[in-house]
Parts: C-alpha cells; sequence; structure tokens
C-alpha cells in the first residue's frame, strides 16, 4: 500500500460517498454520473491492489498480516460491483443511497487496510 | 418480491447494510477460520455463526414474503440476541474471550463496536421494519 495513494483514494471514496448522498436527498435516480462515481471507486481499488501485489512481489509485507490485508481487498472490490449492480437492476433514488453506502465502506475498509499495512 | 411500496423504499437501505455485514463478517470469519481457527475457537466459530446468520437475514429481508418473512423474523431475532449475550458477555466475563493473555474480538464483541455499534443498531432496525411493512 502506498501512503499518499491511500490518501488520494480513501478522501475520494468519503467525498463521493457524501455526493451520492446528496444525489439521494435530491431524489436522483442511478445515472451515469453516479454509476460512474462507483466506478471511480472501484477503479481506486483496482490500482491498489495491483500497486501493492507488485510491492509485495518485489520484498514488502505489511506490518500486520499481509493475507490478511489482501483478504480485505478483494472483499472491498466486491462492493462496488454489488452496489453497482444493485442500481443497475432497480433504478429508482434508494439505489442511490445504496451506492452511496457502498462507496463509504469502501473507505472504512480502507482505513483498517492502512492500519494492517502500516501497523 | 416488491409486493409491497416499502419493500421498494426505504427498507432497501437496510437490506444494504445487512448485505454489507453480511460480506464483512463472512471475510472476517472466512479469514480467521483459514489463517489462525486453532488460536482461539470460540471467539471464531462466533464470527462464523455471526457471518451465517447475516447472510440468512440479508437473503430473507431481500425476499421479505410469506415463509421468507418467518426466517427474516427469527434471523433477525438470533442476531439481536447475539449481539445482546455476546456483548454482555464480553463486558461482564472477558476471561472467556481471553487467549494468550489478549481479548480475542468477535464481530458482536462490546455490542458490535468494531463496525460502528452497527450490529446493535440493525436488527432493532430490523424489527421496526417487519412490523411497519406488514401493516401495508
Amino acid at each position: 500500500m502506498i501512503e499518499i495513494f491511500f490518501q488520494i483514494q480513501a478522501w475520494l471514496a468519503v467525498a463521493i460517498g457524501l455526493v451520492l448522498i446528496g444525489f439521494g436527498l435530491a431524489k436522483r435516480k442511478p445515472s451515469l454520473i453516479s454509476l460512474g462515481a462507483i466506478a471511480v471507486v472501484e477503479l481506486g481499488l483496482l490500482v491498489q491492489l495491483i500497486s501493492s501485489i507488485i510491492l509485495v512481489v518485489g520484498g514488502a509485507r505489511a506490518k500486520g498480516d499481509t493475507i490478511e490485508f489482501f483478504a480485505y481487498i478483494l472483499v472491498a472490490l466486491i462492493v462496488p460491483l454489488g452496489a453497482a449492480f444493485w442500481a443497475l437492476i432497480e433504478r429508482t433514488r434508494w439505489s442511490v443511497y445504496v451506492l452511496a453506502v457502498g462507496s463509504l465502506t469502501v473507505a472504512i475498509m480502507l482505513a483498517r487496510m492502512h492500519q494492517i499495512w502500516f501497523g | 418480491m416488491a409486493t409491497t411500496k416499502s419493500s421498494l423504499g426505504i427498507g432497501r437501505l437496510l437490506i444494504a447494510a445487512y448485505a454489507v455485514l453480511a460480506l464483512a463478517a463472512t471475510g472476517r470469519a472466512g479469514y480467521e477460520l483459514a489463517a489462525k481457527f486453532s488460536e482461539a475457537p470460540l471467539p471464531y466459530s462466533l464470527s462464523l455463526f455471526s457471518a451465517l446468520v447475516y447472510i440468512v437475514a440479508t437473503i430473507a429481508l431481500a425476499r421479505s414474503t410469506g415463509a421468507w418473512r418467518k426466517v427474516a423474523y427469527v434471523a433477525v431475532f438470533i442476531e439481536l440476541t447475539g449481539v445482546l449475550l455476546i456483548g454482555a458477555a464480553s463486558v461482564i466475563w472477558p476471561e472467556a474471550f481471553t487467549y494468550d493473555g489478549k481479548q480475542v474480538k468477535t464481530v458482536w464483541s462490546f455490542f458490535g463496536i468494531a463496525y460502528g455499534f452497527v450490529p446493535v443498531a440493525l436488527p432493532v432496525l430490523g424489527l421496526i421494519w417487519l412490523g411497519k411493512s406488514k401493516k401495508n
């Protein structure tokens, strides 16, 4: 895990979660914007996964358990996918909140991953 | 599914929250089981049990008609009992969860403090929602 990248990604996930709550309050239905926002969260996780694999191959290890760290990334990757899948099936404003919950969940999981990696 | 208006409404958020908790508990239990089950069998078994209850509750709440409704009630009730009992036990009787001088946590320890007390809030909201959606 790379510190600066973690910071950008975690705060972006929080910001996207808050914006999506705003969209929900404005009673907007899932759109390309909200689905695009959750896609950004997913993309960030993919970059995190790839960069962490490169770090570990290069000999780096988490201060905590490296396996647990990767378990977190893999589970986190499912969250935006599940939320987006839901929003595609059910195009109501409640799905926008589901996207928001997904984004904030990823932010919390990133914070935990940071704990595991940096100790 | 979607037989009542409320099942399309705010209840969706509840189901989403359950899905997140089911995923979190399953991920945690899976890791504990695979990596270190023998270190602390009781807390890790409880993690696995809570994961299973959350999975059943998520599916039952999402269906929430006919027999699924009863399953949802039972699952949510087991969950409430679990989080209250284990939450209380972790406070009153911490030795039961202590291995090698260190207290091993479960999803329900200290009423779910590690998960922002969501584990204690969800079953209450779940019961309220099940009660309300029945009237429609």
